[in-house]
Parts: C-alpha cells; structure tokens; sequence
C-alpha cells in the first residue's frame, strides 16, 4: 500500500494546496489517456464530454461505450488509463464490470457513475474496486471538482461514504475489553479513522487539510488507500466467505 | 404384580407345610380324657359328675350358661417312665392351673376376676420320675371360663419331646410370636399413616387408614395380652375388643370410600350414628345380654367389612389400576381369614386358631405395594407435570414470541406507513410546492424566461429533491442530532464556496445533541440551501458565515455574507426562494429577518422550541 506524502510544512502545504486547487489549465500530456467511459445515457455522454474537456481532455482520448458489451469489446482493443462506469447499464451491473476491470488491473483508476445518492451501490463499488464515485446530479462544477481530485491522485469522499465505513470498522470509541477487530474490516489507521470522523462531520477535504496540518493532496491521498483497503478487504472477505460457504478448498 | 401373586402363593404354601409337620412320630394316645364342673373356689377335683370329652372342648356346648370351673383329667399308660415323654397343651380358656399326678405344673396368676388371660397361650412340659410314674398317669387341669368366652381346653398332645416341641414351636409361634410381630407392623403402620395424615389433612384416606389401623391394634392386643389389665373383668376386655372391631370396620369402610375418592353424606352419617349407638350399647349391655350383643354385632362388623370391600371391588374391578387390584386382593385374603375367625369365634369352627394375625402380613405386604404405586405414581405425576409445564411455558413462550413479532411486524408497518407518508408530504411540501410555484411564474410571468432562470427553476426542484432524498432514505433518522443532519448539506455547500473562493465558515459546535423532528430537519435544511446558495451566487461576497446556536429553548439561524447586498422588498416579490424560505420559517412558528445593505446581507431565523410530542 503506498504511503501518502508526509505532512509538509506550513508554507509548502500552502502553496501546494493553492496549485492545486487553481490549475490554470491542465497540462494535457500529464493527463491519464485514454478514458473508458461505459455510460448508456446519450446526454451523459455529451455531459461528460463537456466536462472532461474543460479539464483539457481531447474527445479522441475518449471511448463511450453504452453497454458492458461494448465497454468488453473495446477493452479487448486497448488498454486504458482510467474507466467511467455507470452503475445502470442495459446488458448488466456496472459493478460487476467494475470488479472484473480491477481484476485485470489492480492499478486502473476507476470511477463509478452513480445517479443519485445511491448509497449501498456506491459502496459495493469501492470494495469491488472502485477508486471514487461520481454523482449525477451533482452540478457540473461539482464533478469537476471531484474528477479533478481524482487526477491529482485523491478521491472524493462525502459524508455518507465516511459514516458507512466508520459503521464498518465499529463504534469509534472501543473499550480496552473489547474484541480485536476482525481480519474482514479494513484496518485503518488512527489518522484515517480520524479523518473519516471529521468527513462524517461535514468537512471538506480543505478544511480538514487545515485543521490537521496537512497537505490537501495528503487528505486525498489518505481517501484513496482507505478506498483501497475497503477493496482489499472486500476480496479477503469473498474468499473466506466462499470457503465457508464451501464453494473453495 | 405377577411377582407379587407368586410370593403371596409361596407365603401360603409355607405355611401350609409348616402346619403339616409334625407327624414324624406317633403322639402317645390318652386313654381318658373327662371333664367335671365344681365349684369356683375349689381347689380339688370334683368325686362325681365326670363326663368323657372331646379335645378341643368348649364347655359351653354341653353346659350352656355354666360359668365357673371345669376340671379335665386325662389319663395315659406310661409304659417306660425313664423314656423321655413331653406334653403340650395349646390354650385353656380363660385362666388355669395344672397338676400332674397331684402336683401343680403350671398355674396363671389369677385364677378369679380379673381373670388371668391364657386362651391364646401354648404350654409345654418335659416330663420325668419322680413326677411321671410307670403306668397310669393323670393330669389334672382346672379351667375358670364364662360361658360367653368359648371356655374349655384346647388340644393335648403327649409324645417324644422332639415331636412335641417342634408341635410347640409352631404353635407358640402361631399364636404368640406372629401376633406380637403383627402388632408392632400395624401400630408403625398406623402411626405411619397418622403423620401424613396430620401434615396433609386433604389425604382423609390416610387418616381413616390409620384410625382403622390403631383399632386393629386395640383388637389384636387381645391376642396378645395374658393379663386383663386395665380392665377389672374379663367383660370390660371384651367390651373393648369388640368396640376395637366395629371402629376399624368403620373406619375401613370411610377409608374405601375416601380412597374412592367419594363422599356418600348420608351413608358416613348413619356408619356414625351405628357405631355410637354400638358403642354405647356395648359399654352398657349388662353380662346376661353380652353374648348375643357380641355374636349380633360382630355379624353387623363383618357384613359392613363385607359390604365395603363389596362396593370396593364393584367400583374397581375394572379399573387398570395396581394399587386397586392390590386392595381387592387384600380384601378377600382378608376375608377369607375374616370369614374363618368369625366362625371360630362363633364356635363353630373348633380349632381354636385365628387367621387374621397370619392374612395382616401379607395385608402389610399389599398396603406397602399400594403404598408405593401412589407413592411412585405420584411422582411420576409431579415430573409429567414439571414436563407438561415447561412444554406449556414453551408453547406460551412461542406464542408470546408470534405475538410480539406480530405486534413488531405491525409496528414496521406502521412506521413504514409513516415513513411514506413523511416521504409523501416532504415531496408534495418542498417539490410539489416548488413546481407549483415555478408552473406559475412560466404561465404567469410577463414575457420569455431566460434559459439561465429556466436552469435555476430545474436546479431548485433538484436541490428539493435532493434535500428529500437525504432526509428519506432512513440515513438521517429524527432521533439524531442536527449537526449530522446538516454533515451532507455542510460538505456540498462548502465545496461549492471553495470552488468560487469564498470562505465559508461554520459555527455548529453549540449545537450539542439539539435535534429536530424530520420535518423540522428538513425545512431547516432548506432555508440553510436557499440562505447559503443566494449569498453565493447574487451577493458577490467573499466570506459567507453560518451560525446555527440555540437560542431561549429554539434555535438562531444567521448567514451572513460581505456581498454588496439586495433590496429584499424587491426580492421578496419576485425571489421564490425568499417567498418559500418566508412560508417554512412562518411553519416552523419562527421568524424570517432579511436585512441587505451594501455592505452585506444577514439572515436570521429563529425556530421556536422543538415540541417534544412531535417527531
């Protein structure tokens, strides 16, 4: 699991948060290319487009694909830096294409397109895989915003997301007597449960930056590993679940 | 059971070849047996009036109403006096005393009133020279007896003393050894029976039991006692042995029916009133009237014992029941000796011997088997009750459960019910009145509507619906605090200012556990939405500040932005925002104060205090 940066000093941290909230205008060549986005909605489609490319995305560097056949088909043809999956999709479940993509590739940036606040779907997705989630009825500034953290290495996070993993990993407070938590639940770290807390609360990525004295990018960063651990364990648990089940040896 | 009928047939088989030894070697022959009546007071023999007799004799059946002494002689040929010779005698009736060839033998203690009692009491000699003679030998037995009483001499047996004691040793253990034994079981019996009784008054057969027992203890002293002690008479005895009867066969006959489990009022009154009536004419019957009253009421005991065990076998012989079949069986043992002593009682059986003493073990055998099948049954009735009870307190249990998961199931409806209806009125409240009011001003307003006030019209009723689906999809239950409530509505908001550079601060932390009903929660959230996003996009301010404390018991909402402010007269006619943010503070019975100038815009709001029966 790769480390998040350090905390950095006062000014650093400053300075780093203030390039990256304000990027004037991405450099197209540091942009992860090309992007799967498998989406059945034509107005998604041209949304998503408008909204890739005030972030300096070519339209040539995007493939739609309107079903999980087609997202299949053009996988087999290339391969790409980053997948859009819409959870609804005519031929299928987008998460189930989600935990197959992240089979194929542990390290693909996935994001899933969730209509509303669809809150069990989203969180199927982060531990099939996922990387972050989009909302569709967010405002286009909104997704902007999140697939900009995104590229910056973050994740978006919102306050139900961090409650649910707070209720998956137990109350916050444990008692001295209490049993060690199971292998199943993601081990996060103090600071991470911490930060999930203050997410919970209704803080912003920013503002939690501030209070902790950390880089914005560090938050973010802390975001994705605990989404990665939610992946981690979520495969952990299959397994043992399939064992149980006495699907495997 | 079977069991028990094989050892019952053993006990009377051994019994039976007991009484059959015995005749291993010839019993010397009498050559004279004689009896004579003389005077009470003499000492010696009568001269005349001898007449031949049978042994056992009963005097009474020769000199009906003769009351006083009787002598026998019997006389033998003794052939060889050094050869070892014994004689036994089995009773005399009532007191006695006996010379061999003119010399005293053997004498009870009172030969007058109060009469010695030795009717029940074998006696045995072992006889040599000087006293046995050769040739001719006379014994000489003087008997003091009442008419009434069956007087006389029991049978005489002479012979080799080996032959006659084990003759002896089986009488004396007939009519000595047996009813001392007997008489001991029954008084542990009674008082057995008397203590449960006493600690449980329900078990009324019990108590009958036990009295019946403690008079069959009275009735069978007599066979025991050889002095007539604490009666004067040999009469004041006898009166009490037969009151001794007619109780137990009284108490016999309550302890059947109560063992019956019946109650027959009238019949227990008269079984009352005949033994009282019994009793009293026992005690005050005058000697003349004794005999007959004895015979008339020892039939009247007898007939009630039968009539009892009679209604008892009627009632149970049918019935599958050990401890009943136990009793009838018990019965006509009893009976059966019953029938036998009643007859040697009457004098008409001669022998001289009772049976009842024999039949009261085998009695006690059958009593402890009936005994113990209650016992047992009883037992087995507490644990297949203990079972039936915990398989009750199980199904109860069940029961109780289906109940309470009914009574559950209905609760979930009925709040899901309620859910939907919140969802319904939440929907028709914020975007049913949104689209209303949007409707309206398209239809209404004067001229086009621009593409950016169309956008904000759709934006608005997504934020609407927004808002609803937060406050629906059960993620914000009533029951939690306000600031969780307002986490999601904080987050968006929040970004959205960062997005524009503009600081939005927060001041919640007064808020505590402040919490709100949903629907509260939820116009709250809206005026928050509306107060935050107007500030954001018309006010041009840099620094928006929200502040939710609680203020008197209710709570103070304030945004407060640095923009260059509005004319919220003129808002409030054209803004639907403000038109609605004004229709849910008037509904949360609070107040709406917009002040704008150009140096910023604040919004205060004020709740009035949560009503704790709304949720």
């Amino acid at each position: 699991m790769p480390g998040c940066k350090r905390d950095l000093p006062f000014v650093a941290a400053g300075l780093e948060s203030r390039l990256a909230d304000n990027p004037p205008s991405p450099d197209s060549a540091l942009l992860p290319a090309p992007l799967l986005l498998v989406e059945d909605e034509p107005i998604m489609h041209i949304r998503l487009k408008s909204i890739l490319g005030g972030l300096g995305y070519d339209d040539s560097v995007l493939s739609f694909a309107s079903s999980i056949a087609d997202a299949r088909r053009l996988l087999d043809e290339q391969a790409f830096a980053m997948a859009f999956v819409d959870v609804g999709l005519p031929d299928g479940n987008g998460v189930d294409l989600i935990r197959d993509l992240h089979q194929r590739d542990r390290a693909l940036p996935i994001l899933v397109i969730s209509a509303w606040r669809e809150e069990q779907i989203i969180l199927d997705a982060l531990q099939a895989g996922a990387t972050g989630y989009l909302l569709k009825e967010r405002d286009d500034i909104e997704i902007t915003l999140s697939i900009r953290s995104i590229l910056r290495g973050g994740a978006p996070i919102d306050p139900f997301v961090a409650r649910h993993i707070l209720a998956m990993i137990g109350p916050p407070v444990s008692a001295p007597g209490d049993t060690p938590k199971t292998a199943a639940t993601p081990a996060l770290t103090p600071r991470e449960i911490e930060m999930l807390t203050m997410v919970n609360k209704g803080f912003t990525n920013r503002e939690i930056a501030e209070i902790m004295v950390l880089s914005r990018y560090t938050v973010e960063c802390h975001v994705r590993n605990i989404y990665k651990k939610l992946a981690v364990r979520s495969r952990t648990e299959a397994v043992f679940e399939a064992r149980a089940h006495g699907y495997l040896p | 059971m079977a069991i028990c009928l094989r050892q019952l047939a053993l006990l009377i088989a051994a019994l039976l070849l007991h009484t059959g030894v015995g005749a291993a070697s010839p019993l010397t022959p009498f050559t004279g047996i004689e009896a004579a009546r003389s005077d009470p007071g003499a000492e010696t023999p009568p001269v005349s009036g001898w007449r031949p007799v049978m042994l056992p004799d009963d005097w009474s059946t020769r000199w009906p109403d003769f009351e006083g002494v009787v002598w026998y002689r019997l006389s033998w040929n003794q052939h060889d006096a050094g050869r070892p010779t014994a004689l036994m005698l089995d009773y005399w009736t009532l007191a006695g005393a006996a010379y061999l060839n003119g010399s005293p033998i053997a004498r009870d203690a009172h030969l007058s009133e109060p009469m010695s009692r030795s009717w029940n009491m074998p006696r045995r000699w072992l006889l040599s020279p000087p006293l046995l003679r050769e040739g001719r030998n006379v014994l000489l037995i003087r008997v003091s007896g009442y008419a009434i009483y069956q007087p006389g001499l029991g049978p005489v047996a002479l012979g080799d003393p080996a032959t006659i004691q084990a003759r002896y040793d089986r009488t004396h253990w007939l009519r000595r050894v047996l009813p001392t034994f007997n008489l001991g079981i029954t008084i542990a019996l009674a008082t057995f029976f008397f203590a449960i009784w006493l600690m449980r008054r329900r078990e009324a057969a019990y108590g009958w039991y036990s009295l019946a027992l403690f008079a069959w203890t009275a009735y069978s002293l007599n066979l025991v006692a050889t002095t007539p002690w604490p009666f004067a008479t040999t009469d004041g005895w006898s009166r009490t042995t037969l009151i001794a009867l007619l109780l137990f066969t009284a108490s016999y006959c309550m302890f059947v029916i109560r063992f019956l489990e019946r109650r027959f009022p009238r019949v227990e009154a008269l079984l009352g009133a005949g033994f009282l009536a019994s009793l009293i004419l026992m005690v005050a019957v005058p000697h003349d009237q004794l005999g007959p009253t004895r015979l008339i009421l020892s039939g009247a005991a007898s007939a009630l014992y039968f009539g009892t065990i009679s209604l008892f076998f009627v009632s149970t012989w049918r019935s599958p029941r050990i401890d009943h079949w136990m009793l009838n069986i018990t019965n006509a043992l009893t009976l059966a000796a019953a029938a036998h002593d009643q007859l040697v009682f009457a004098g008409i059986w001669h022998d001289n011997t009772y049976y009842a003493p024999i039949t009261s073990q085998i009695l006690i055998v059958c009593m402890a088997i009936v005994l113990a099948w209650k016992f047992v049954s009883a037992m087995t009735r507490v644990e297949q009750f203990n079972d039936k009870l915990s398989e009750k307190v199980e199904a109860a249990r069940e029961e109780l459960a289906v109940v309470l998961n009914h009574q559950h199931e209905l609760r979930l409806a009925s709040s899901r019910m309620a859910e939907r209806m919140r969802l319904a009125h939440n929907l028709h409240d914020g975007m049913g009145a949104t689209l209303v009011n949007n409707i309206a001003a398209l239809e209404h307003g004067t001229g086009d509507v621009s593409r950016g006030r169309f956008l904000s019209m759709l934006k608005e009723l997504r934020d609407e619906l927004r808002l609803v689906i937060d406050t629906s999809t059960g993620t914000y239950p009533a029951d939690r605090p306000l600031a969780e409530w307002l986490a999601p509505l904080r987050a968006r908001l929040t970004l959205l200012c960062e997005n524009r550079n503009i600081l939005c601060r927060w001041q919640l932390d007064g808020l505590g556990d402040h919490s709100l009903s949903a629907e509260q929660s939820l116009d709250l959230m809206r005026v928050v939405q509306e107060g935050v996003t107007n500030a954001l996009k018309h006010s041009g301010a840099h620094e928006i500040d929200i502040a939710l404390l609680p203020q008197g018991g209710g709570l103070r909402l304030t945004i407060r932005d640095d923009g260059h402010g509005f004319d919220p007269e003129e808002m409030r006619d054209s803004g639907i925002g403000l038109q609605s943010m004004a229709s849910r503070a008037s509904r949360l019975g609070g107040s709406l104060d917009l002040r704008s100038t150009d140096e910023g815009t604040m919004l205060v709001f004020d709740i009035a205090p949560a009503r704790p029966d709304k949720s």
